[in-house]
Order: structure tokens, then C-alpha cells, then sequence
């Protein structure tokens, strides 16, 4: 390699005027000079690619870094979090997807009060809006100078004062309301939810709900306020303690109405009064009376006895136990035949066909349209019906309505399979799950005598004034003495009808009941089932039978 | 040689996690629109709970007394005419 101590003078020849002072001009006759610089250069060059080498892997290494750490970022816990898309309770829907039932987003009120500017303006401002509240009530939470909630659900007015007050003690907080748009209407099915309570379906099927599922019911809006309507001007017509209605599609078990009175406002659970909360249909059970005496015939029907040609006398009355005794007074006939037993409502006829029948088949027959099982309805409480310890010995009580106390669901359901074909079903408040394979326990013989008997009820017996123009109906009276304290009451009674329509080939099934009717002033209209739910029946029959039985009009 | 693997390596990891911040970016995008769509959910409900309000068969019974006065279809009403 060549070194700058190899340079010397000796190498160098100067080029012209060897002897002007002023310029002197060499050349590098070896390329010494030029060698050298080259070797300065690329020694710089070396050292120069170096630090760029060093710098750019550097740059690199810091660039990779970085987007190495951008990428392990968690985008999840970004400001368009999920947490804003909290699901939403499920609606409750009725069969036309009117809104039953459905939550509201709204606004809770929090106070800070360390942040006040100005605690007692404040205090004062609170006051007057929430004038539901007392003053104590503010006083204690300022003395107490903590994170506190004051109100839930605010309304409009109430964020705008609020904002107004510009205090920043002001805490507002998302939260959701639930509401019930069509308030009593379905209060005894949907129940309601409230941050502290909730009941029926909106707490045995809260799993769902809050799930954000919605419910669509087989309940209809405009039947469910006919048949409230009716039977509310009845309750008081009547002045009953309180009615029930059940209406519902005989050959696929929905219910299509259920209403029980009094009611009670959801949305206002702090007014609901306690005896207004049970949905009578469901968690009341009763002597039905005569209500039951068709399954008499039902079971004569299918066991195909001779009974049908039958004359039963009811003149004397009807020893039944040693210290009971009945008679029909009501009834002027002495001798029924079979039909007639039924159409006038006899007790004694009633007991005579037992006689013949037998506690057995009555026991088994109970057993197989389901009255001694306990009904189930998804969503809802129900209640067993209570049976006699021992079937025999009060079987002829149950003959003609007591001795056994039935819910009303029970019944409807237990009626259904009657007058549908001979088919049993399970009632349902749901679209889903109405019936889709029936399995037939009586004979089609059955079920149309049945109907056609049903009929004759209406036409020519104690069901006359369950008739409705236009549409041919089929039904039962019922009227009950209530049991109290040990004996029963010869004033207090429960009156129902159970009816279908059309009657020649039923599709859909109405159950009224009334609890405690009394009879009127003058004593021209009885409390009885045929006086006070047989026409209450008619009523709503002649409203919601053009829009249930003509469905596919609407 | 060095210079160069190691820059495609740079631009190999450069890519893939560019590709991640785009798919990110694009979630932080559709979960914006998704809580777009949520408040305007919020909002047709609110509006739906109103129409119900207003439309429940009581407010329609008053509004039809005071306004119409019109009466029910009754089954008697009805003529069914067979095939």
C-alpha cells in the first residue's frame, strides 16, 4: 500500500519555468497524489457506508419496533367499544307484532356532590324539580357529600332542567326503562321489570329477554280490549270482586285472549295494589258447579251406554250422604230425559248418570281429558287443581261442579278436547309452540254429541242468553255456592258459561267467570252463570268473532 | 446482500402489519357504524313505543267517539258466500 512517507521530491518534476518564483507547477509522473486522494476516499467511503449502514438498520430496527408494538395494540378496548352495543331486552310482541312490551333507553341522575360550585344552590334546585321527593331526603344525601344516585329514568323535561343548572356535580348515566305501552291490557301475562322486581313472563322467561330476544304471543291486541272492555262493564253491572275471560283456538291450544280483573298498570308498580296481582286464570282455582256436568255426558257418550235413552225422574229429590240432600227447584219437569238433564242443569240427573257411569270411569275420564293434572303454560304460575282424597266418596259431588276445585285454564284446556274432535292439546301463549301433533283421546262420536248437546244449552236451556246473532254457539252455565269457613255460603257465588262458536264445528272457545255476582235491586235478574256470564259471553262473541273467525279478512 | 435481506425482511413485516392496522382500522369502522345504527335503533323505538301509545285500542275507541263515531263489524254484519 502506499504511505505518504513514500513521497518525496525526487517524484516530482516541475512542468515548466524551473526558475519563476511565482509559479511552480509539478507533475505526478507516478499517479502518487492522485492515489493517495483515491485512498482518502474510499477509506471515507468505507467509514461513510458504515454509519449509513448502521443508521438505516437503526431506522429499521426502530421502525419494525414500533409497528411491532402498534400491532399487539388492543383495537378491541377502542372508543367505538362494545360496550356501547349493550344488547337490549327482547320485545313482547302480541300475534300482530304490536308492542306489548318493550325497554326504552333513558337517562339515571347522579350527583358528585365533592364537584359542586355551589352546594346549597343546588340542593335548593334539586328540590324543586324532584318535588316527588322530600326535602330530608336531599338534606341526608349533601350531608353525607358522596357519589349518589337521586333519580332513575329521568324524563325529557327533568335533562333539560338539569343541563340548565350547568353544575358540574350533574352526573347522567345511560340506563333503560321498560314499558308497557298498552298499559293493563296484558298485565296479568306479561307482568312487569323493574330494576328490583319483576313477575310472569318477564321473569320466568327473563333468560330470553334479556338475551335481546324477542316473544311473539298468540295473544291478539283487539280481542284482549273487547273482551276487557266487556268484562269490565259486567264486573260492574254485576258488582262482582272480580271476572276472568279465557279465550282461545280449540284445535291448536293458543290463547288468543286472558284477562283477569282487577288489573294493574305496569308501568306504575308502586301503585299496584296487592290483590291485583294474580292472574285469576291461572293461579285461582274454584267449584266450577254446573260447569263440569258436561263431562258427565262426555263420558256416557263414550262408553257408549244405554243412558242416552234414559228418563231420569227428578220429583223427589236426591238422598245422597246421610246428611245431604238435593233437589232441582229451579227445574218444573219432573222426568228428564238425558239431553234435558244437561239443557235444564240438573244436579239430580247428574248424580243418577254417575250412579250408572260409575266413580271409576268418572276417575279415569278426569284423568284423561287432564283435570287432575297440574295445566302448565310456559311463562306463567299455575295452580294444581285440588282433588278429593278419595275419589269415591265425593265423586257424586263432582258429578254436578263441587267437591273438586278446578283453575280455569285447566278447565278450558280439559273443555277443548271435548268439543275439537277428541283431541287433547296444551295451551300455549306462544306463536311458536301452538299444537302441531294432536293426539286423539275420544272418539269423534263423542265430541260431535257434544257439540250438538252444547248447542241445544244455549238454544233451548239455561244458556239462552249466551245467543249471538249471526254466529251459532255452543255452551255450559255454571253457578257455585262458595265454600266459607267449613260450610257453604247461600248468598256468595261463582257464576261462569263456557261456550264455543261456531258450535257446528268449534274453532274457537270462551270462558267467563265471575266471583261474588250479585243479583239486582228488584231480584228480576238471579246471580247465576246463565244471567250474568252467559250474556257477558254473548257480548264479547258478538265483537270478536268477525275478527278472530274471519281472520284472514283483516 | 445483508442490506438487502434485511430490508425485505423490513418490508415482508412491514406489509403484514400494515395489513393488521388496516383490518383493525376497518373493525374500529364497522363498530362505529354499528353504534350509528344502535342510536338509530334507539331512536325508531322510541318512536315505535310512541305510534303504540297512540295507537292503543283505548286511544283509538276515544279518537273514534269524538271524531267518527263508527261502529264495529258484527258477526251479523258478515254474509259468507259459499263456492
Amino acid at each position: 500500500m502506499f504511505k505518504n512517507s513514500d513521497l518525496n521530491f525526487d517524484n516530482i518534476k516541475p512542468n515548466s519555468k524551473p526558475f519563476s518564483t511565482k509559479k511552480i507547477k509539478f507533475s505526478d509522473k507516478y499517479d502518487l497524489i492522485e492515489n493517495a486522494e483515491k485512498e482518502k476516499n474510499i477509506n471515507f467511503s468505507k467509514k461513510s457506508n458504515f454509519f449509513i449502514f448502521l443508521f438505516t438498520v437503526s431506522f429499521i430496527s426502530f421502525v419494525s419496533f414500533n409497528l411491532f408494538k402498534i400491532s399487539l395494540k388492543d383495537f378491541k378496548n377502542s372508543s367505538a367499544s362494545d360496550s356501547l352495543l349493550v344488547k337490549k331486552r327482547g320485545k313482547i310482541l302480541d300475534k300482530n307484532n304490536e308492542i306489548v312490551a318493550m325497554s326504552l333507553e333513558t337517562k339515571d341522575l347522579y350527583i358528585d356532590i365533592k364537584n359542586s360550585l355551589n352546594k346549597s344552590l343546588l340542593k335548593e334546585n334539586l328540590i324543586d324539580i324532584f318535588r316527588n321527593k322530600s326535602p330530608i331526603f336531599f338534606e341526608k344525601i349533601f350531608s353525607k357529600n358522596q357519589y349518589t344516585l337521586i333519580e332513575k329514568n329521568l324524563s325529557p323535561t327533568d335533562i333539560n332542567k338539569l343541563k340548565m343548572l350547568g353544575d358540574p356535580a350533574i352526573k347522567m348515566h345511560k340506563s333503560n326503562k321498560r314499558v308497557y305501552p298498552q298499559h293493563n291490557l296484558f298485565s296479568h301475562v306479561t307482568g312487569l321489570k323493574t330494576s328490583y322486581l319483576s313477575s310472569k313472563l318477564e321473569k320466568n322467561l327473563d333468560y330470553k329477554l334479556s338475551q335481546g330476544h324477542d316473544i311473539e304471543l298468540t295473544l291478539d291486541i283487539r280481542v284482549q280490549d273487547i273482551v276487557r272492555e266487556e268484562l269490565e262493564k259486567s264486573l260492574i253491572e254485576y258488582q262482582a270482586k272480580s271476572a276472568l275471560a279465557i279465550t282461545m283456538n280449540v284445535k291448536d291450544g293458543s290463547i288468543i285472549s286472558m284477562v283477569s280483573l282487577p288489573d294493574f298498570n305496569p308501568n306504575y308498580p308502586e301503585k299496584i295494589l296487592p290483590n291485583t296481582e294474580n292472574n285469576l286464570s291461572t293461579e285461582a282455582r274454584y267449584e266450577m258447579g254446573s260447569t263440569l256436568k258436561i263431562f258427565n255426558a262426555a263420558i256416557a257418550y263414550e262408553l257408549n251406554s244405554a243412558l242416552e235413552n234414559k228418563k231420569f225422574n227428578i220429583s223427589k229429590g236426591l238422598q245422597i250422604t246421610n246428611d245431604k240432600k238435593i233437589k232441582d227447584d229451579h227445574i218444573k219437569q219432573e222426568i228428564l230425559n238425558f239431553d234435558d238433564v244437561f239443557i235444564k242443569s240438573s244436579n239430580i240427573g247428574s248424580v243418577m248418570i254417575l250412579d250408572s257411569i260409575g266413580h271409576q270411569s268418572q276417575e279415569n275420564f278426569y284423568e284423561l281429558v287432564g283435570l287432575k293434572d297440574e295445566v302448565e303454560i310456559k311463562g306463567l304460575k299455575t295452580v294444581s287443581n285440588k282433588l278429593p282424597e278419595k275419589w269415591e266418596s265425593h265423586s257424586k259431588f263432582i258429578s254436578y261442579g263441587y267437591g273438586i276445585s278446578v283453575s280455569p285454564i285447566s278447565l278450558v284446556t280439559a273443555f277443548c278436547s271435548l268439543v275439537n274432535g277428541g283431541y287433547k292439546i296444551y295451551p300455549t301463549l306462544f306463536k311458536s309452540e301452538k299444537n302441531k301433533e294432536r293426539k286423539k283421546i275420544l272418539s269423534s262420536n263423542t265430541s260431535n254429541k257434544i257439540n250438538k248437546l252444547i248447542q241445544k244449552i244455549v238454544s233451548e236451556g239455561t244458556g239462552k242468553h249466551a245467543l249471538v246473532n249471526g254466529i251459532s254457539v255452543g255452551g255450559k252455565t255454571g253457578t257455585s255456592k262458595k265454600a266459607e269457613m267449613g260450610s257453604y255460603s247461600e248468598k256468595k257465588v261463582i257464576t261462569s258459561f263456557i261456550g264455543v262458536f261456531p258450535s257446528e264445528k268449534p274453532k274457537f272457545l270462551t270462558f267467563v267467570l265471575f266471583d261474588e255476582p250479585k243479583s239486582n235491586i228488584n231480584k228480576t235478574r238471579e246471580n247465576t252463570g246463565g244471567n250474568t256470564a252467559a250474556p257477558t259471553f254473548s257480548k264479547i262473541v258478538k265483537k270478536i268473532s268477525p275478527i278472530i273467525d274471519n281472520d284472514q279478512y283483516f | 446482500m445483508k442490506l438487502l435481506s434485511f430490508f425485505i425482511i423490513f418490508l415482508i413485516l412491514a406489509f403484514t402489519i400494515s395489513i393488521k392496522l388496516l383490518i383493525a382500522n376497518q373493525e374500529i369502522k364497522i363498530k362505529t357504524l354499528n353504534s350509528e345504527i344502535f342510536n338509530i335503533d334507539n331512536k325508531i323505538e322510541k318512536i315505535q313505543a310512541d305510534i303504540s301509545y297512540v295507537t292503543r285500542p283505548q286511544a283509538l275507541k276515544s279518537i273514534n267517539k269524538k271524531e267518527f263515531n263508527l261502529s264495529p263489524i258484527l258477526q251479523s254484519d258478515i254474509i259468507k258466500i259459499e263456492n
